[in-house]
């Protein structure tokens, strides 16, 4: 409804509902790994990397 | 079937969890938004199509922030070269946008837009393949495994010839960054999404790596980075035009947030390298689909202004006329029996099966792309799992 009334409010709350949903469940997959004890902590292996720098 | 409260319209929720999920893996491996496989698959389920790529862009913005977190730990962010690249980035997307808003003014946006992106397209393709080529000889003359490839000719070129001070030391890349260089690829990527009106992940993960020098991860995850914010800025501009459907997002953020933990912690189990095959694989399809766009655009001048107008005299708002357009039965029931114009239905089905293949072909593409990443993760998973009780073993 806000769309109607007040684009700016509009604009302002989807980019907040994403923000929150996306850090939540960000932080809910990191709970879940956690959970199930996956421990998920190549260029620095020599010889593996071909370097053109 | 859910509502949705902006267009109007009812949705099926599984087919957005399903795009949300696909593009959330194939997202999370390559660094990029996925515009091209969302937009013409949502299509094809029949959501309102002005609304597509503003929810589109605004999926985005959840999902890039859960990829980031993971890649993050991962150490893949170079949070420096991306906030530098963003401010040569914006800078590009304003001035590319002046020009296609230009072409939209002469009437050549859109065949303009299409024929650079697939020339774009295929040169990425094509250079990204023969360098895997050369990289697969390199591994048989001398019998090793190469992972990745850091740097090329040209981002030697450009660091060299822009190495003017300030340079800094990147940690996250191990590697001397000019801030003139990163400005400039920043500037270069943002001209083209500007012009073709895209968030340029597709472009951008490529410059990071044959421009920059950055290696493959390291790209990935700081494009994911920039991402955040190119598509929080998209997801406003659309919001304010009201061209968004935030209940249509949320639900594909579901889908993306598990996708984009498969897609991140494969980039784990598979060598830089792998990343580039499948990305240029990913161009090649990209490509296809802005082409079959192409030629379904040849049929519409023949009947969209004349049953937009006829809809609008009917009664229906600009989202259900968007929703209508894509209807067989509406249209056969409008073009034929109302206006008796047959020549608008004949033109419309070609427009409609060519629109409808290409949604089908990024719905395969994206798909098949999403197992291919899935299967290699259980197979890296696997590998260490393997390695660990080996390990374990010698000890013992």
């Amino acid at each position: 409804s806000l769309s109607k009334t007040s684009p700016l409010a509009y604009a302002g709350m989807t980019i907040l509902t994403m923000v929150v949903i996306g850090a939540v469940l960000g932080g809910l997959a990191d709970l879940v790994f956690k959970a199930l004890k996956i421990d998920l902590g190549e260029y620095e292996e020599e010889g593996a990397v071909i370097k053109q720098h | 079937m859910v509502h949705m409260p902006v267009s109007g319209v009812d949705i099926a929720i599984w087919p957005l969890l399903l795009i949300g999920f696909t593009v959330g893996v194939v997202g999370g491996f390559f660094g990029i938004g996925g515009a091209w496989l969302v937009t013409p698959t949502l299509n094809i389920f029949g959501f309102p199509m002005i609304y597509a790529v503003g929810t589109d862009m605004t999926h985005l913005v959840g999902k890039s922030i859960i990829s980031t977190m993971r890649h993050w730990k991962f150490g893949h962010v170079s949070v420096i070269i991306a906030f530098i690249m963003l401010i040569g980035t914006f800078s590009g997307i304003e001035a590319g946008a002046q020009i296609l808003r230009y072409l939209t003014k002469i009437g050549q946006a859109g065949v303009v837009v299409r024929y650079l992106y697939i020339v774009l397209l295929l040169a990425i393709g094509f250079f990204m393949l023969s360098e895997y080529l050369k990289v697969r000889k390199i591994e048989k003359e001398k019998g090793t495994k190469v992972k990745d490839v850091v740097g090329t000719g040209w981002s030697r070129w450009i660091q060299e010839t822009l190495n003017i001070w300030p340079v800094f030391y990147c940690k996250t890349a191990k590697m001397k960054v000019s801030l003139w260089a990163s400005l400039f690829v920043g500037v270069i990527t943002g001209f083209c999404a500007g012009i073709l009106g895209v968030g340029g992940g597709i472009l951008r993960v490529p410059a990071l790596i044959y421009l920059m020098g950055v290696p493959t991860k390291i790209a990935v995850g700081t494009d994911l980075f920039e991402v955040m914010f190119s598509g929080a800025y998209g997801c406003f501009t659309y919001s304010l035009k009201g061209g968004v459907e935030l209940l249509g997002a949320v639900i594909m953020l579901l889908g993306a947030a598990v996708g984009a933990q498969f897609g991140t912690v494969c980039t784990k189990y598979v060598y830089g390298i792998t990343i580039r095959l499948v990305f240029c694989m990913a161009t090649f399809l990209c490509c296809a689909s802005v082409v079959m766009k192409q030629i379904a655009s040849y049929y519409e001048p023949v009947y969209k202004k004349g049953i937009e107008a006829l809809l609008k005299k009917e009664g229906f708002s600009a989202g259900e006329i968007s929703a209508l357009i894509y209807k067989k039965d509406a249209m056969y029931h409008y073009m034929v029996e109302v206006a008796n114009r047959p020549e608008w239905y004949a033109a419309f089905m070609k427009n409609y099966i060519w629109t409808m293949t290409g949604g089908y072909l990024m719905l395969a593409a994206a798909t098949g792309i999403c197992t291919y990443i899935i299967i290699q993760l259980f197979a890296g998973i696997a590998r260490e799992k393997r390695e660990r009780e080996l390990a374990a073993r010698v000890k013992a």
